[in-house]
């Protein structure tokens, strides 16, 4: 799909036009859902009634028309909950206009015991209502009282529909691993580009074969604006760029068109050697010659 | 020798706790007016609080707890917060807690990594000290010792006073024969080879009037409260041994049967609140060796359901007693490793921590090798220190790793500054500072 | 070590501790306040107690010199320490916490394990009782103004069956009661937060799973640490603030967190020098 197709996917999937009836978010302690999800009451018109169920959420959100405390009640009167506010019709001027889809915002799966996810799901789904919900993936797993049942994020994984992964686009002078120890301490950098409603997006949408298609953007959710997600900067480095040696000295340390070409043409020593011993890859290989004297008794002997 | 000698008090009847009536300033004997005049008439803290009457035991106020606690002979203000502080047993390491003792109403613990049990020597000189200060004045108990988790025989190894180098113990014997009569005068004082040694230092003093500041300020100090700690001798045995009103034993359970944590803690409480009742100055030391030794503690004893609320709980009775209570416990890191859960809990519960790491093989010997010739500067381990009382909780930072280490002498545990020492023919040794390990001379192994 | 000046201590951009915008919202804040061993939070928590009382905060913050009264009420709920200790260690911050109206302390420590908390292995009637009393005295007075620290809650999970889902759900209510929840814990690696732990009853295991699903509901973090280069006489340690996983602009209008690292050294009388790093 080109580029334009798929924002227009992600924009479809955002506004509730496309079908798709679970979507799952996975945030992170560097990352959190929080922008992403509320580009779906941004981008949904009017008539898509918004539900949220609340494990972790202390204020009330403005966009929800509906607002329940899952942490006080049961699944079964979760499930009534949603069933009575997703069934309501919203009234229009011409009968024929289908009901719009009501979407079902879950602040985080993670309450959900292991075992009762699937059980949870079916009890919510309808035809008429998209669930978005977020994994925290963080959080660590507990090892399952049932040996072979899926973890929890494989389980939610498998089912949904649409994943969103939500990732901090960090700044350059902290990479990857330094910032996943520092994670792992909870020990979270400063003035990083974390938690920020700028933010890397990695969607995976299921058709209705079951293939999936991955898309990568950069979502400015300040300006709602989705482009292709490019790369940094540094990995697009060209080795031959020499722009950076430019104006550093007096000196020229750039190359020529010349000199590269006879660059090129120089030999360079021990390739052949490098090419013959290239089996042994480095090795040191030892080759027993006649003169040498092998003694099979020394256990202290040199190993061959 | 020190023991047997318990004089007959002249002009006092000591009882139980306080003489009404006599003017007593912190740490000085109050139940002396035997004491001869001149010794510590110079050297009296100008004391402001006035003696509470203390006949009557009802009707004790916290305030008047916290002035008795003063007058306790074991008891001094901390060098640094002046809350009252009771001595370790060990003088090395009061100072290492920068308190110049544990103060009351804290708790300090002893990890040890290896087989080994040096903490032990530690323990025992703790609960020592305690029984000492009972002979301080005859039938005047000062501090009482509860033992958990450990039978009574426990009691039977307590270390005896250090009674000085050979030499110094025939200079002793001698000096005591001849002065009879004068050391029966002193309202037996068990420390005798070490009052009479105060006492020169005093008279010097006394003599040279305004030239105090020229001794140094610890040998000021301990003149004034000279029976808040003494030097023990690990090859001595107590004696006569501790009896019941010296210390208490608090079961833990045996075996599978280990009691709840609640019914250790209140047999503990109750202990404590009787002890305070009759003395309402006394000093109750709580020790707690191989705290969850599993030959000890059931197995269920390790249950963080177990152990957090039983730790918990003692941290509650140390500061819901705060002028009478301390509580020492040793761990060790073999069987619950720093890195467990376990061991944090207790860091976090206990205010004070230090870490006794024995040299490894290795080490052990370049150390012997270093100083085969003076094998008195052995040292067999390193003292890291985790956490200090009251400091630590204050949010200074306290960690001193591989800054100290420690001699098990004959005469006393010894707490040093450390530093590698250095293996070269000049025999010269790497010398440390106060402040750091580092070695001023280049180490070569 | 220390390098520039002596600098004030803020967290919000409007140079403040406590901002006055949080006080008079609607909405509910939490706020973490996360240490290891070695860099106990002690000092910053008198410096809030005393912002949250009355505006001031003398050892961290010249600027904050404005004495409120009556700025909020103060809900203290401590698992470690009794009220001797607060009152006894806010001398120093110009509180008399003994007569401050506005400061009401809850003793979860002295008693916890023998009369709180009966029994260990089952617990949850006996704390969720115990979350109730809470919520009851912060139900008292109709000042909406109201400020909650809570120091060490994962006492609970540690030394009892509670679970960290059960413990989330009644800081969730305590929350929606006041306008700033503090929690303050402790974070030592591996000894009480490995996220790679999955035994479901571990200690640690419960700790690290309440301790992530609270940063994921909170507004802004505080986290303390000795320095990673090592001890050092004039520096004690270093003090982060940064942005939580919620926005705190998303609650409170306009309102701006101040991220920043100092490194920080205190004294033995507490008194505190702070500077960037």
């Amino acid at each position: 799909m080109s580029n334009q197709n798929s924002t227009v996917l992600l924009t479809r999937l955002l506004s509730l036009k496309e079908n798709s009836p679970f979507l799952l978010v996975l945030d992170s302690l560097s990352q959190s859902s929080h922008y992403l999800i509320r580009e779906f009451p941004h981008r949904c018109s009017s008539n898509n009634k918004i539900l949220y169920l609340s494990y972790e959420t202390a204020n009330k959100v403005p966009f929800a028309s509906e607002f329940l405390d899952c942490t006080t009640v049961s699944s079964q009167q979760i499930a009534s909950f949603v069933k009575q506010h997703s069934n309501s019709t919203i009234a229009t001027g011409s009968s024929t206009i289908a009901p719009s889809k009501t979407l079902v915002i879950i602040d985080s799966l993670n309450y959900i015991p292991n075992n009762e996810i699937t059980q949870f799901l079916t009890s919510i789904i309808q035809p008429s209502i998209a669930i978005l919900g977020t994994f925290h993936t963080n959080i660590p797993q507990p090892q399952s009282a049932l040996l072979n049942y899926p973890s929890a994020l494989t389980i939610f994984s498998f089912i949904a529909s649409s994943i969103f992964e939500v990732e901090a686009i960090h700044e350059q002078f902290i990479d990857e691993e330094s910032l996943e120890n520092r994670v792992n301490r909870l020990d979270l950098p400063v003035n990083a580009g974390l938690n920020s409603n700028k933010f890397k997006l990695t969607l995976t949408n299921r058709r209705k074969s079951g293939r999936s298609v991955i898309y990568k953007f950069t979502i400015d959710s300040e300006n709602h604006v989705y482009e292709q997600y490019k790369a940094s900067k540094e990995e697009e480095i060209d080795p031959e760029d020499e722009s950076l040696l430019k104006g550093l000295t007096t000196f020229n340390l750039t190359t020529n068109s010349k000199q590269k070409l006879a660059r090129e043409q120089v030999e360079l020593p021990y390739l052949e050697a490098q090419e013959a011993m290239g089996a042994s890859g480095g090795a040191i290989v030892y080759e027993y010659e006649k003169d040498d004297d092998y003694d099979e008794e020394d256990p202290y002997e040199d190993p061959f | 020798m020190s023991f047997r000698k318990r004089g007959d008090v002249i002009g006092g009847t000591p009882i139980s706790g306080r003489n009404p009536g006599s003017p007593t300033a912190p740490g000085s004997n109050p139940g002396g007016p035997g004491r001869a005049p001149g010794i510590h008439g110079g050297r009296q803290i100008p004391n402001a609080r006035v003696q509470t009457p203390q006949g009557s035991i009802q009707g004790q106020t916290a305030e008047d707890n916290a002035n008795s606690i003063m007058k306790n002979p074991g008891v001094r203000p901390s060098l640094i917060t002046s809350q009252p502080t009771v001595s370790t047993g060990s003088s090395d390491l009061d100072k290492l807690l920068l308190h110049q003792g544990l103060p009351l109403g804290h708790s300090l613990l002893i990890e040890e990594s290896g087989t080994t049990d040096f903490a032990v020597v530690l323990l025992r000189a703790y609960a020592s000290q305690g029984v000492l200060h009972n002979r301080v004045v005859k039938d005047q108990i000062n501090a009482h010792v509860i033992a958990v988790g450990v039978s009574p025989q426990w009691a039977n190894d307590l270390p005896g006073l250090y009674k000085g180098s050979s030499k110094e113990q025939k200079k002793a014997k001698i000096l005591a024969n001849e002065s009879k009569v004068s050391v029966s005068n002193l309202s037996g004082t068990s420390t005798a080879p070490r009052s009479e040694n105060d006492m020169k230092i005093a008279w010097r003093y006394g003599i040279n009037g305004g030239n105090r500041r020229s001794e140094s300020p610890e040998a000021y100090e301990n003149s004034t409260y000279e029976h808040y700690n003494n030097q023990f001798d690990i090859t001595q045995k107590l004696t006569p041994g501790p009896n019941s009103s010296d210390i208490s034993f608090v079961s833990v359970g045996s075996g599978l049967n280990g009691l709840s944590h609640i019914q250790i803690i209140q047999q503990i409480q109750s202990i404590i609140q009787r002890q305070i009742k009759n003395n309402p100055g006394i000093v109750i030391r709580i020790v707690i060796p191989g705290l969850l030794n599993p030959t000890t503690y059931s197995p269920l004893a390790c249950s963080p359901t177990f152990i957090f609320p039983f730790v918990h709980a003692l941290r509650s009775i140390l500061r819901q007693n705060g002028n009478n209570v301390v509580l020492v416990a040793s761990l060790s890191l073999d069987l619950y490793p720093r890195d467990s859960n376990l061991a944090h809990t207790l860091e976090t519960l206990i205010d004070s921590c230090i870490h006794l790491q024995p040299f490894n093989q290795e080490m052990s010997q370049l150390i012997e090798k270093a100083y085969k010739n003076e094998p008195s500067k052995i040292q067999q381990g390193l003292v890291n220190i985790i956490k200090l009382p009251v400091l630590s909780e204050k949010g200074l930072m306290m960690v001193h790793e591989g800054e100290y280490a420690f001699k098990n002498g004959r005469k006393r545990f010894e707490i040093e500054a450390w530093g590698i020492p250095v293996e070269d023919t000049e025999k010269e040794e790497g010398h440390s500072t106060m402040e750091g390990g580092k070695t001023s001379k280049n180490i070569e192994f | 070590m220390s390098t520039g000046q002596n600098q004030d201590l803020t967290i919000f951009k409007d140079n403040s501790l406590l901002s006055d915008a949080i006080l008079s919202s609607e909405s509910s804040l939490l706020s973490t306040i996360t240490y290891v061993q070695g860099t106990s939070p002690q000092w910053l928590i008198n410096s809030l107690i005393e912002n949250a009382l009355q505006g001031t905060a003398a050892l961290v913050n010249n600027d904050l010199n404005q004495k409120i009264r009556n700025r909020s009420e103060v809900e203290f709920v401590s698992f470690l320490h009794p009220l001797d200790y607060y009152v006894k260690n806010c001398k120093k911050n110009g509180l008399d916490l003994t007569h401050s109206p506005g400061f009401t302390f809850i003793d979860y420590f002295s008693q916890l394990f023998t009369e709180n908390i009966k029994d260990t292995t089952s617990s949850k009637k006996e704390i969720s009782k115990m979350f109730d009393d809470i919520t009851k005295k912060l139900k008292i007075s109709n000042n909406k103004k109201k400020v909650v620290f809570i120091e060490l809650p994962e006492v609970l999970l540690q030394a009892t069956d509670f679970t960290s889902d059960g413990l989330l759900a009644e800081i969730l209510k305590v929350n929606r009661l006041c306008r700033q929840l503090f929690i303050i814990s402790a974070k030592d690696h591996i000894k009480s937060f490995n996220l790679d732990s999955s035994i479901p009853q571990d200690p640690v295991f419960k700790t690290t799973d309440f301790l992530v699903k609270l940063f994921h509901r909170s507004h802004y973090n505080i986290s303390l640490s000795p320095l990673s280069t090592g001890r050092a006489s004039d520096i004690t340690g270093s003090l982060t603030i940064s942005k939580g996983s919620l926005p705190v602009d998303s609650v409170v209008d306009r309102l701006v967190i101040n991220e920043k690292e100092y490194i920080y050294h205190i004294t033995k009388d507490s008194n505190i020098r702070l500077f960037f790093r």
